[in-house]
């Protein structure tokens, strides 16, 4: 089924617009979260459920015309999977730190010292610039370590490279996107 | 720049600068070969509402009823989609669909176990007559 009809279904509060999204998207999503979340399924089952509730929700808020239905999708998904790695971390502690990918603890780790950030909006359009002008693979990069929290040896082998080239290219990368984002801000 | 700041950033990103398809290649990576894929699929049209009971939606399909109610009862337009014999014509279309898919299916892998048989009774054929000719010339 087209994303249109079940945009429209889930517009009419009918749930078999809600089975089509499943049927369609479920594998997309468990990819998603069970990267942000590792091994712990009951976690990303809850994330997963949370992405549809927020969608059958709040699907009037949905522009077609900003971002097709998958796109949407993932970023509700991720932004749920995030949320909930932080709540982990706070309720839990270090305790199940092994679960995670190496980018995932060290974002915990760092999450446990500091109170949620608050940023202006035009640093964020600052910063959306700055990836969009990146290279594909390089933008490829960024996202996959900084959006989806992938491992650098899950990348290495998607993006047919050394885990030791990922990680130095990523961190060149970041040194050169702070630089290009002091200058424009400047 | 520090990494939790570039992941808290990346959050506040909106939808629409977001477009790749690298994820997609990636379940689909994950997936296996084309010829995985198309065994699944064949799998998966046999058993389909199997499936569906699996799903992490159905398992918390009462929730999602429960949020439904609230717009459902504000705006009573249901029945707009449904048709006069009372079910959902688009459900019904989509599950002839699939029936005609599986059926070209069938017909297709017929098709191809008729013309291997065709090809291996002609050689057969052709051994029979070529060892009846070396007979004719002893």
């Amino acid at each position: 089924m087209k994303d249109e009809a079940i945009v429209s279904l889930l517009y009419e509060g009918n749930e078999i617009g809600l089975l089509k999204l499943s049927e369609k998207y479920e594998k997309l999503l468990i990819h998603i979260a069970g990267t942000i979340l590792g091994s712990r399924r009951q976690d990303i089952e809850e994330c997963v459920n949370d992405t549809y509730m927020k969608l059958w929700k709040h699907i009037r808020n949905y522009d077609m015309e900003k971002a097709s239905l998958k796109t949407y999708l993932k970023v509700i998904a991720r932004n749920t999977a995030i949320n909930k790695l932080r709540d982990l971390s706070r309720r839990e502690g270090m305790e199940y730190k092994e679960d995670f990918t190496d980018i995932a603890q060290c974002f915990i780790d760092q999450s446990q010292n500091v109170e949620n950030q608050l940023f202006r909006k035009e640093d964020i359009l600052l910063l959306n610039e700055v990836i969009k002008e990146l290279e594909k693979k390089d933008r490829e990069l960024v996202l996959r370590r900084y959006y989806y929290l992938q491992s650098s040896k899950d990348i290495a082998k998607a993006m047919r490279m050394t885990v030791t080239a990922v990680d130095s290219r990523l961190s060149r990368l970041r040194s050169r996107m702070k630089l290009t984002f002091d200058q424009k801000w400047a | 720049m520090n990494e939790q700041v570039l992941i808290n950033m990346l959050s506040e990103l909106d939808a629409g600068s977001l477009n790749e398809n690298f994820t997609d290649k990636d379940v689909r990576r994950k997936d296996g070969n084309i010829f995985k894929r198309a065994y699944f699929y064949i799998r998966v049209l046999g058993r389909k509402e199997d499936l569906a009971g699996d799903s992490i939606l159905m398992k918390h399909w009462d929730e999602y009823m429960e949020a439904a109610e609230e717009p459902l009862n504000q705006e009573d337009n249901v029945q707009e989609n449904s048709s006069e014999w009372g079910f959902p014509i688009h459900v019904f279309k989509r599950e002839i669909k699939n029936i005609v898919k599986l059926v070209s299916a069938i017909i297709a892998a017929i098709l191809v176990i008729v013309g291997l048989l065709l090809v291996i009774i002609k050689r057969r054929k052709g051994i029979k007559v070529s060892l009846k000719k070396m007979q004719i010339s002893y």
